[in-house]
């Protein structure tokens, strides 16, 4: 339900934002130059003149030796350069080999093999591809031969080989340093703002690199940003924070709260990531028995990590010792026997605690 | 204390304990025995580790129809049940949920959802059996996999029954009979065991020539990674053979090539290699049997015994000649056979591909899937127990290929055979979740139509013999006087994908890889007997190589010439009464003269 109404909302995000970029129009030309030819670039804004996107208008021979088709389309890039999409006007559509127009399958595989950055593509000449005895162009992977032929296969349209080539080595050819160049004349503070509350994850790391230094530190004011990005639903991007962000900022009772609430509502994998490094902080006493409280909501694997924090910690609230000392005596074995593992060389438990320890006796 | 009032007291004891005893009724049903499996699957991949079958739920997210089958009781009267499962995703909490109805009344509790992941008994609370006989149904909740390996009933105590392994054999023997009930099949000149490619090429080879065999097999299929349970095509070339007569037999089991993963099941060609096989009138075959215990005298195999893994029939034969063509080489090492595992260092071999220190690495182990288009929208539910995936990282395939792999070293291809699977089926499920519910442009109208259960392993044990092959062998080409099969594969051997490790550092789940090619070369005949086991051949992916050279001749057109040498080996040996070795060193010219005729 939260998923799907996640989704909704996303597309409604989506919608305004392409509504309230088309309705402006305003945008910045720039002359590049591509292989000794010059070329149109716009950076187009959005209805806040904030910078949006890239885009190039295209009319291209897509060629093998002497035979040519003439292709119109324009591509689409974020501020980054990574490459978007493409659209082609109604009345010039694309087409294959034989002149049949791209059917909606082909327009869809066309986007998905535009949009990977690692495309087969990217190591291989258009001489290589092809046939080079062939007299005649084929435009088709059956003029491919052996291995080739295969692992190519699903790196492009049957019947659109050059196509797809060459509007692939278009999308991530020398353009993107173009933009990034340009990119780079636009960055400022309020920007990396917009970057880290961004849904592209692109921008997301590209600002984390800018403001978190090597040893974790964050640029003043971008705190807030960050522990949003720890807190969202891009698992790689928050574990990706945590595992670098200095623990300074977790050192007060009011940040570990919010570290803890993060922590309850991560999923599974970043959670058995959040455990390892919280053994390095020393917990504010009020916390401990928020997290003794939360031990049975958690699976054995969990629960072990959990108390391996608990261990570290040099003084444990009475509360928190009763709670461990009830599982040390309690009938599940794998749960005492963890506490008694965990707990067993910890100075500072109650006399009651230290006693149990002594007497209890391995399953 | 009195001395006979002591003794009367110990009298009275003893007698109170036979009483107890004697009150006790106990009765296990194994859950790969149930009589109808419905929807459910067997697997024994982890016999080795188990020590048992067990019954899974495979239905890919949708809930498989019910197993049922009939228990009887000789006594009436109240029973505690236990169940023998496991939660095999508890990340937290895994989807393998299942119930249990007895006589139409479900237990209360939900199985295979107590974030355990270790195989344990479950308290499933008590029953009251009135009649001679009382029908057990297995409900699959969910499609995902959910597990369980027996039933227990007990009364007359409420005592949990036994989870460590040698306490929990005694008792299924007792209860089940099986050393009791064991059937002897016969004694034959050679028993292969393990219905791969390899073995079915070994069996055949031999059987033509004259030889009586045995063909032993743990599932229902032959063809092992080529059949249709596992589906991965045969490489290796055949028409680059120095000797043409290798590769025949091969090519009559060969039904074309698929490619990895075919959602047609019909591709694979299971029917071509049953009738080749039983047209063999000195050709047993023995499927769904799994050996896992071996009699030896002197350094020698005497006897292998098996066990059904539906009705856990346990099954022995004898023989002069044993070939292992496991993969896993179990049949060695259940012999004592010497091997190797993992990689050997750079310093040992002297290879310039091997690893500078050695270690545990293997290759891993696929579970091949497949979608198809489907007329409407279908959806899939979302999956927080499996791999998590996002825009920023999931795999856009609507089938897959050989680089769906778990394994290399984070999990050993044996002993954690089945933590690979269900890696391998989090990663699967995870990924198409990602795919259905953020993608519904290009993935709403596809279904899963295929994803495999058995996992296709590349590399467990290499048995050791009297010759190892090396990347020297395979790189200079050299043609030993026993040289056999000719092997044309690159030197492939597969590594964690990069961008996979960065997302899934130790949980790696896709691979990459570097072909090293080779020119046609030959694997000597020595490489194909145990060293140590005076009886013992192997063909296959476990025969004698190194790390390195093994990931050359590992494919399945070059084993199944390994199998059809073995044949004639055995053929050779038999003839003069002498030891898989004595044909080497006895008979050299008379073996190699089969193989070139």
């Amino acid at each position: 339900m939260k998923k799907k109404f996640r989704q909704v909302a996303s597309l409604f995000i989506a919608c305004f934002w392409l509504a309230s970029v088309a309705a402006q129009g305003k945008g910045e030309t720039y002359t590049v130059s591509e292989s000794g030819e010059a070329y149109e670039l716009v950076l187009a804004y959005d209805r806040q003149q904030e910078p949006a996107y890239f885009v190039r208008n295209i009319f291209t021979p897509v060629c093998l030796d002497s035979v040519c088709k003439p292709v119109r389309i324009k591509l689409f890039w974020d501020l980054l350069g990574n490459y978007l999409k493409y659209e082609v006007p109604a009345d010039e559509p694309l087409t294959k080999l034989d002149h049949k127009e791209f059917t909606p399958e082909d327009h869809a595989k066309l986007q998905g093999i535009l949009s990977n950055e690692n495309s087969l593509l990217k190591d291989f000449r258009l001489e290589d591809l092809v046939d080079s005895t062939s007299q005649h162009l084929s435009d088709s992977v059956d003029a491919v031969t052996g291995a080739t032929k295969n692992t190519i296969k699903n790196e492009v349209i049957e019947g659109a080989l050059y196509t797809c080539y060459t509007l692939w080595h278009l999308a991530h050819g020398p353009v993107v340093n173009e933009i990034q160049e340009i990119f780079k004349t636009k960055l400022d503070t309020h920007m990396l703002h917009r970057f880290l509350r961004s849904m592209n994850f692109h921008y997301v790391y590209f600002a984390l690199e800018e403001v978190m230094n090597a040893e974790g530190v964050i640029q003043d004011g971008f705190l807030p940003d960050v522990l949003a990005v720890l807190a969202s639903d891009n698992v790689f991007a928050a574990r990706h924070v945590w595992q670098r962000i200095n623990l300074q900022y977790f050192a007060k009772r009011e940040e570990q709260e919010t570290l803890w609430r993060i922590f309850v509502h991560s999923p599974y994998t970043l959670q058995v990531a959040f455990l390892k490094r919280m053994k390095q902080l020393d917990l504010d006493p009020g916390l401990v028995p928020r997290i003794t409280d939360y031990l049975p909501k958690l699976n054995n694997a969990l629960f072990k990590q959990t108390l391996g924090v608990l261990a570290t910690q040099d003084v444990l609230p009475r509360t928190s010792q009763e709670k461990l000392l009830a599982y040390l005596t309690s009938a599940d074995k794998e749960k005492s026997e963890a506490v008694y593992d965990a707990m067993k060389g910890h100075s500072k438990l109650s006399e009651a605690f230290h006693k149990q320890l002594r007497i209890y006796s391995k399953p | 204390m009195n001395p006979i009032f002591k003794t009367y007291l110990l009298i009275l004891i003893f007698f109170f304990c036979l009483l107890r005893v004697a009150a006790q009724e106990q009765v296990l049903v194994e859950a790969e025995s149930f009589r109808q499996k419905g929807g459910w699957v067997v697997d024994q991949q982890s016999f080795p580790v188990l020590h048992s079958s067990y019954l899974m739920a495979h239905g890919m997210g949708r809930p498989v129809a019910d197993a049922k089958t009939q228990v009887k009781f000789s006594k009436k009267g109240s029973y505690k049940v236990w169940l023998r499962t496991k939660d095999w995703a508890p990340y937290p909490v895994g989807p393998g949920k299942f119930k249990l109805h007895v006589d139409g009344q479900a237990l209360a509790p939900t199985f295979g959802e107590s974030g355990d992941g270790a195989w344990k008994w479950y308290n499933g609370g008590e029953i009251r059996v009135e009649k001679d006989s009382v029908e057990l149904v297995l409900q699959d909740l969910t499609g995902f996999n959910g597990r369980i390996d027996a039933i227990l009933f007990s009364r007359g105590s409420n005592t949990e029954p036994p989870n460590e392994l040698a306490a929990l054999d005694g008792l299924r023997n007792k209860l089940l009979g099986l050393r009791a009930g064991l059937k002897e099949m016969g004694d034959f000149d050679l028993v292969v065991v393990g219905g791969g490619v390899a073995g079915t090429c070994a069996a055949i080879s031999a059987a033509r020539l004259g030889l009586k065999v045995a063909l032993i097999q743990d599932r229902p299929l032959l063809g092992g990674n080529n059949s249709s349970e596992v589906r991965v095509h045969l490489m290796g070339d055949l028409d680059k053979s120095y000797y043409p007569k290798l590769g025949r037999i091969v090519r009559e089991l060969d039904n074309g090539d698929p490619g990895n993963g075919n959602p047609n099941a019909k591709e694979y060609g299971d029917a071509r290699k049953f009738a080749i096989v039983k047209a063999e009138k000195n050709l047993s075959l023995f499927v769904n049997t799994h050996v896992y215990q071996a009699e030896t005298a002197n350094n020698t195999i005497k006897a292998v015994i098996g066990r059904d893994i539906e009705t856990n029939q346990e099954r022995r034969f004898t023989a002069k000649y044993f070939a292992d063509c496991t993969g896993d080489g179990t049949l060695g090492f259940l012999a004592g056979a010497d091997f190797r595992m993992g990689r050997e260092s750079k310093q040992e071999t002297g290879e310039s591909l091997a690893a500078d220190k050695a270690d545990d690495f293997t290759l891993g182990t696929s579970n091949l899937w497949a979608s198809l288009p489907v007329d409407s929208v279908t959806t899939f539910p979302e999956t927080p127990w499996a791999l998590t995936f996002s825009e920023e990282y999931h795999i856009d395939e609507e089938q897959s290929d050989w680089q769906w792999e778990t394994g290399f070293g984070n999990f050993n291809t044996i002993t954690e055979a089945e933590q690979i699977r269900d890696h391998n089926l989090r990663a699967v499920y995870g990924n198409w979740s990602y795919l259905k519910n953020n993608k519904p442009e290009k993935y709403g109208k596809r279904a899963l139509a295929w994803v495999a259960y058995i996992g296709g392993k590349r590399e467990s044990r290499r048995l050791l013999g009297d010759h190892i092959l090396t990347q020297m062998d395979v790189q200079e080409g050299k043609v030993y006087p026993d040289a056999t099969v000719t092997a044309t594969w690159t030197i492939d051997l597969h590594f964690p994908d990069k961008k996979n490790s960065l997302y899934f550092p130790d949980e790696e789940f896709f691979a990459g890889t570097k072909h090293i090619r080779v020119a046609p070369y030959t694997i000597p005949y020595r490489c194909l007997y145990s060293r140590n086991v005076s009886n013992l051949f192997m063909a296959g992916r476990d025969i004698s190589t190194t790390h390195v050279a093994f990931g050359s001749t590992r494919v399945m057109r070059t084993c199944g010439m390994m199998g059809e040498v073995v044949g004639m080996a055995a053929f050779v040996a038999k003839q003069h009464q002498t030891t898989p070795r004595g044909v080497y060193e006895k008979h050299l010219p008379e073996f190699m003269g089969m193989i070139k005729d």
